[in-house]
């Protein structure tokens, strides 16, 4: 029954929190197959060392060192004209993130209310480029715009969602 | 803001930043604080964007790595561990019942307010050992006895899915109403004790006073009094009785498996199999069979099930039903995937019945087409289809009918095989995982057929 309860824990601990360790990954590696691959690992090392989380601690931060960790791991694993950037300047950008979580976390949530107020077609792309993952050259393709045009509309996208996310937090 | 940042910014989201870019961007996010916020705030935008979408990998996955320490203990925790049915009270939904007294009580899911006291908000409540006494705002008070499967719908009105209450009703909750299946009973002030089957069956007992039982589907009424009882089946009101006749529940009786005449085939069962496919995925042993509708190659998943005949041994199918204990898999969100329809079909070229249940690929997958919802239309029969209502997270699913009794009576070889879709889409690409209980979950049902015979 323990053995349950313990696994139990785990799995609904890892539900709450997946979304938002998901977005730390991603902030830290934007390449999105290297974060899907890194999520990966951090939630089987997360499993297997669930033994030495002390439950009513923290999950959340618990889990983002865990995840930070293997974002180095992985980054080692990695040649070295791979890598964009400095340890240092993961470490830099990790401390940034801890120090405004709460204010992250209520943007993501805002984040689909704002995806909603985009004009249908907008969502469109968005959908491509984010859901279903494609590259700029297949979002062209199956949008019927240049691939310019693409990356245009992607940035001014973007530009709008973090507009209204800041937006709303402030004005809650 | 920084022009020069946002550039680079929108570099690193598409994925075109070159090395000297980079080491700019580091430069600017390193000294200065302003920058670094900015660079944060804006990746993380883009981050939120994919993350909906990364990580719908089978919780399965990672829980079928070994837990450190802890080796001797992971077979029994494995399927557990993914099989998990969590329940989530909504927040800021008023109670509408409380938690009054539990025995004994083990509830499915981390989240359920298990302490006496507790307020029930309107949900699925599931009791897989124990006798809980649920007193609702009305001033009715249920019995609720494991394993039981009841759903909060208001103070005056429950849904037993599954398992066996006992109803007190004073008469400032007259009115109240029990539904299973297509059965309304509506008290009249009284106690009363009902069993539900799981699959649309039903039997009242009135211990005192007076209940009146309604028909759905046929709009058959009745009105039953202390020491009376009746049996509700699916299509119509079975028979009405007096308890002196039978002092136990007649219900348990009928669908019990060993009952002559009447037959009952997990899954489990001798050459029985299930599992489900997913491209780039082998699952052996899944205790939840996983089913998803998507545009995702990647994250297509059709479950397969075999069930082994020969306790039929040839004789004539009346009627017969398919059942799956649908199982919460943390996978996915459901408010994007609206009623899901799913659809059976069964396996008619029994060539393909020798099927694998161990790593079975998509690609080796009994008659199974390329499309999230696709079978081989030359070698299957579409035997019918159920819906689960968006936001469930259990309840047992099925189908019934001559489609499926004509399947089973053509079958030669002692094996079906049945491949279950989902034929509804999801609305984003981060839906819902839809998950059954398998034949290694822990504590819900395996896949079954239930078969009457013909006299």
């Amino acid at each position: 029954m323990v053995d349950q309860d313990k696994a139990e824990s785990f799995v609904y601990l890892l539900a709450r929190h997946e979304r938002q360790v998901a977005a730390y990954v991603l902030t830290l590696v934007p390449q999105r197959a290297d974060a899907d691959d890194i999520l990966q690992e951090a939630k089987v090392v997360m499993w297997r060392h669930f033994a030495e989380f002390t439950p009513g601690t923290n999950f959340g931060a618990w889990a983002r060192k865990i995840a930070f960790n293997q974002i180095l791991t992985f980054r080692k694993k990695r040649k070295r004209d791979h890598l964009h950037f400095s340890e240092e300047f993961l470490h830099a950008v990790a401390d940034e993130i801890e120090s405004s979580l709460p204010s992250l976390d209520e943007r993501q949530q805002r984040l689909g209310d704002c995806l909603a107020k985009l004009q249908t077609d907008h969502q469109e792309i968005v959908r491509l480029r984010y859901d279903e993952g494609l590259g700029i050259e297949e979002v062209a393709g199956r949008s019927g715009r240049t691939v310019g045009a693409v990356y245009r509309l992607l940035s001014r996208l973007r530009a709008q969602l973090h507009q209204c996310v800041g937006r709303t937090v402030e004005a809650s | 803001m920084n022009e020069e940042l946002e550039a680079l910014c929108d570099k690193l989201a598409d994925e075109t930043l070159t090395p000297e870019e980079a080491r700019r961007l580091e430069k600017l996010v390193l000294e200065n604080p302003e920058m670094r916020r900015a660079y944060v705030e804006r990746m993380h935008v883009n981050a939120a964007l994919h993350g909906e979408s990364v990580g719908d990998r089978p919780l399965a996955d990672v829980v079928a790595q070994p837990q450190r320490r802890t080796r001797r203990w992971l077979l029994a925790v494995v399927p557990l561990a993914a099989a998990i049915a969590l329940w989530f009270a909504r927040p800021g939904s008023p109670a509408v019942a409380t938690l009054v007294a539990s025995k004994g009580c083990r509830w499915e899911g981390g989240a359920l307010p298990t302490e006496p006291g507790a307020h029930l908000p309107a949900g699925r409540l599931r009791l897989t050992e124990g006798l809980a006494t649920i007193a609702f705002a009305s001033g009715a008070e249920v019995k609720l006895e494991a394993p039981a499967d009841l759903e909060l719908v208001s103070a005056m009105e429950a849904v037993l899915h599954r398992g066996s209450l006992v109803a007190h009703v004073p008469p400032r909750a007259r009115g109240f109403q029990v539904r299973s299946g297509d059965t309304t009973l509506i008290d009249h002030g009284t106690e009363f004790g009902l069993t539900a089957d799981g699959t649309g069956g039903s039997e009242v007992r009135v211990l005192d006073g007076l209940v009146e039982a309604r028909h759905g589907r046929t709009g058959e009424q009745l009105r039953l009094a202390t020491g009376e009882g009746a049996v509700f089946g699916q299509e119509k009101i079975l028979s009405r009785g007096s308890m002196a006749d039978s002092p136990e529940q007649l219900l348990r009786a009928m669908t019990a498996p060993t009952v002559v005449g009447d037959l009952a085939v997990s899954s489990s069962f001798g050459r029985g199999r299930a599992t489900f496919v997913q491209r780039n995925v082998s699952a052996t042993a899944p205790p939840v069979l996983l089913v998803k509708n998507t545009q995702q190659p990647l994250w297509m998943r059709k479950a397969f099930v075999a069930f082994d005949m020969s306790t039929l041994r040839g004789r004539p199918v009346a009627s017969a039903t398919l059942s799956f204990a649908l199982a919460a898999t943390g996978l996915g969100y459901a408010s994007f995937v609206p009623d899901a329809e799913f659809a059976i079909y069964g396996v008619t070229d029994e060539a393909l019945d020798g099927w694998q249940e161990t790593g079975l690929a998509w690609d080796d997958a009994p008659a199974n087409g390329a499309g999230p919802a696709d079978v081989d239309a030359a070698r299957t029969v579409r035997l019918g289809s159920f819906v689960v209502p968006q936001g469930a997270v259990g309840g047992t699913f099925g189908i019934g009918g001559p489609e499926l009794a004509s399947f089973l009576a053509r079958d030669r070889d002692g094996v079906v095989t049945f491949v279950l879709v989902r034929t509804t889409r999801e609305t984003r690409l981060t839906g819902l995982v839809h998950g059954f209980a398998g034949n290694h979950h822990p504590f819900l049902p395996p896949p079954m057929l239930r078969i009457a015979l013909s006299k």
